[in-house]
């Protein structure tokens, strides 16, 4: 389970971007009441995201795509706001890069909850990508501990569950990961081979 | 003496969908004129018209100004951002809105009675009807707002189920007219069919520059649409090749005594869908207050809920459950001046706006989609 903890509220505030009017007014009373702090921004204008707790964005007078584009790369949470409920704008929101969407017009009992399932929902997506990401470079590094597996079958003329068993131990002597073992193991070879050659 | 109910029309004359606009303020206007000539309510109607010019911030004050005289019940307006901008304003007022427009759905508000019908009821019947007479290969243009949105979204998903193609979508703001490249293109590539959800001036301008394209080339092209109506042929012209398919609750073709009564009695107007539910509504409204002798919303929509209502439309059925009525549905093909009736769906289509008990994958059995076919003109 991950933990969902409270954003520094004291330190940072919300982006509310694009909205028009009544929604912005109905936001910053709503945040105020939750003690949050906002701006407001329109048209791509140029801000820094360093105490950007999340974005709000109006999808129905959206014209920022350059700044929600560089809050996902940042991993600021994205909330889409709207008046309709129709999927196409839940579709929009998502490929906005929403994790939550608030519905105009705005209650006050929904703003915080739809503001920490946005936080909650981005921390867990972040989460997910990054052992995605962890996984899918240990598959791109099993060609490379096959290779470690062959090199040393062969030259110790050993089986390869020994050979496994030797990668391991080194790894765990060495502190390093299984990967990093077989790298160096490799490139041994590699400047072994060259050396022979030359 | 009778007493007076006063009641409101909040629809835009002026700005780019003023031809729907006139056409529904015609329907309440005759409406009332007609219920109050007959004499057999307990009371008499007054009309109260204001205009907030198509402009997207006048509605709300508009509404209130309604509010402000003691009016409950308002007639309109014509677009959803319209109508989804007041809904706060009426539960807050405590106002019932008639709402009398064709719209995307996912909406089901206890301050609105939904008398336009939504996709189930006009959408997709007029997919079904496309895929099996043109194709599958669609290209979709709209308004860029939740209308145009939200039904090609749908379009979208019927033809992924129809193993259809969308070949391209397109959408423009309110009032935009300069379509030249979209049409070269339209032209040079023609799909099976546009589906067209473009409103006003803009639908208009669109249409008679690719009837002038298609015309060239000799191309019939079909071009579907959900609010096209007879109130907007003064703005569209005469089509020369171009396929013009609309779908709604109502059509002149529909019921030519009606027409010819009204005829006679108002005059010249365009009949349209527009027209005829925005006087079913004051009909509604007026043998619901006359059940209820009340003209609380809740009391309304109470006395609606008990009994179907005789209408222009037909026997009009409010379901409790959501507001919405139960709608006939005809498609119809532009010829001449006139649409035409080619198919008409069986009995009333209760609606079903959030689509959760229409079943899409229906249009599977479309598969066997026909190849795109456009007639020629051969001199």
């Amino acid at each position: 389970m991950i933990l969902l903890k409270r954003p520094d509220f004291d330190n940072g505030q919300l982006l509310l971007v694009d909205c028009d009017e009544r929604a912005l007014a109905s936001l910053q009373k709503s945040l105020q009441r939750l003690g949050i702090a906002s701006s407001a921004v329109h048209s791509d204008a140029s801000v820094g995201l360093v105490d950007v707790l999340a974005l709000v964005v109006e999808l129905d007078h959206f014209a920022s795509p350059q700044l929600v584009s560089e809050a996902n790369a940042a991993g600021v949470p994205i909330i889409a706001l709207s008046q309709h409920e129709t999927l196409s704008q839940i579709q929009r929101g998502l490929d906005l890069g929403a994790t939550a969407l608030l519905n105009k017009p705005i209650t006050q009992g929904s703003v915080y909850s739809t503001l920490m399932m946005a936080v909650g929902l981005r921390e867990r997506l972040a989460h997910a990508e990054a052992q995605s990401a962890a996984l899918q470079e240990k598959v791109a590094s099993r060609p490379l501990v096959a290779q470690a597996l062959a090199w040393l079958m062969v030259e110790l003329d050993i089986d390869e569950v020994e050979a496994y068993e030797r990668i391991r131990s080194l790894s765990m002597t060495l502190n390093k990961s299984l990967e990093e073992v077989c790298h160096d193991l490799t490139q041994a070879h590699r400047v072994g081979q060259q050396g022979v050659g030359s | 003496m009778r007493d007076t109910v006063s009641i409101g029309a909040l629809l835009s004359t002026d700005g780019t969908y003023h031809w729907m606009g006139h056409n529904a303020l015609t329907g309440a206007r005759h409406a009332v004129i007609e219920l109050n000539e007959q004499g057999h309510l307990d009371f008499e109607l007054r009309l109260e018209h204001v205009n907030p010019k198509g402009r997207l911030e006048c509605y709300g004050k508009a509404l209130v100004a309604l509010q402000s005289k003691g009016i409950r019940h308002v007639f309109g307006p014509i677009t959803s951002a319209s109508r989804k901008d007041i809904i706060p304003n009426l539960e807050q007022g405590g106002s019932l809105l008639w709402y009398s427009c064709p719209y995307e759905g996912f909406e089901s508000s206890e301050s609105v009675i939904y008398n336009g019908p939504c996709p189930n009821q006009t959408l997709l019947p007029l997919l079904r009807y496309a895929l099996d007479a043109f194709g599958g290969q669609a290209f979709l243009i709209g308004s860029n707002y939740v209308w145009g949105w939200e039904s090609n979204r749908l379009a979208q998903e019927v033809l992924d189920a129809a193993s259809g193609v969308v070949c391209g979508e397109k959408y423009v703001n309110l009032g935009v007219t300069a379509f030249a490249e979209l049409i070269d293109a339209l032209v040079s590539q023609p799909p099976a069919f546009v589906l067209n959800t473009l409103v006003g001036e803009s639908s208009h301008a669109f249409l008679r520059q690719l009837d002038r394209a298609c015309t060239i080339r000799g191309l019939a092209l079909p071009v579907l649409s959900c609010n096209l109506t007879e109130g907007e042929l003064a703005g569209i012209g005469i089509m020369q090749t171009l396929r013009l398919l609309s779908c709604g609750p109502f059509f002149e073709a529909v019921d030519p005594i009606f027409i010819q009564q009204q005829y006679l009695r108002h005059g010249p107007h365009p009949y349209s869908h527009y027209y005829a539910s925005t006087y079913a509504a004051v009909h509604l409204f007026a043998e619901a207050y006359q059940r209820s002798g009340s003209d609380a919303p809740e009391a309304i929509c109470a006395a609606l809920y008990t009994a179907p209502v005789q209408t222009a439309l037909g026997d009009l059925e409010v379901s409790p459950r959501n507001n919405h009525t139960s709608l006939p549905c005809y498609i119809a093909e532009l010829q001449g001046s006139q649409f035409i009736i080619l198919h008409a769906e069986p009995g009333m289509q209760p609606a079903d706006p959030y689509l959760t008990a229409t079943d899409l994958s229906e249009f599977r059995t479309c598969r066997k989609l026909t190849p795109a076919r456009h007639l020629r003109i051969v001199k």
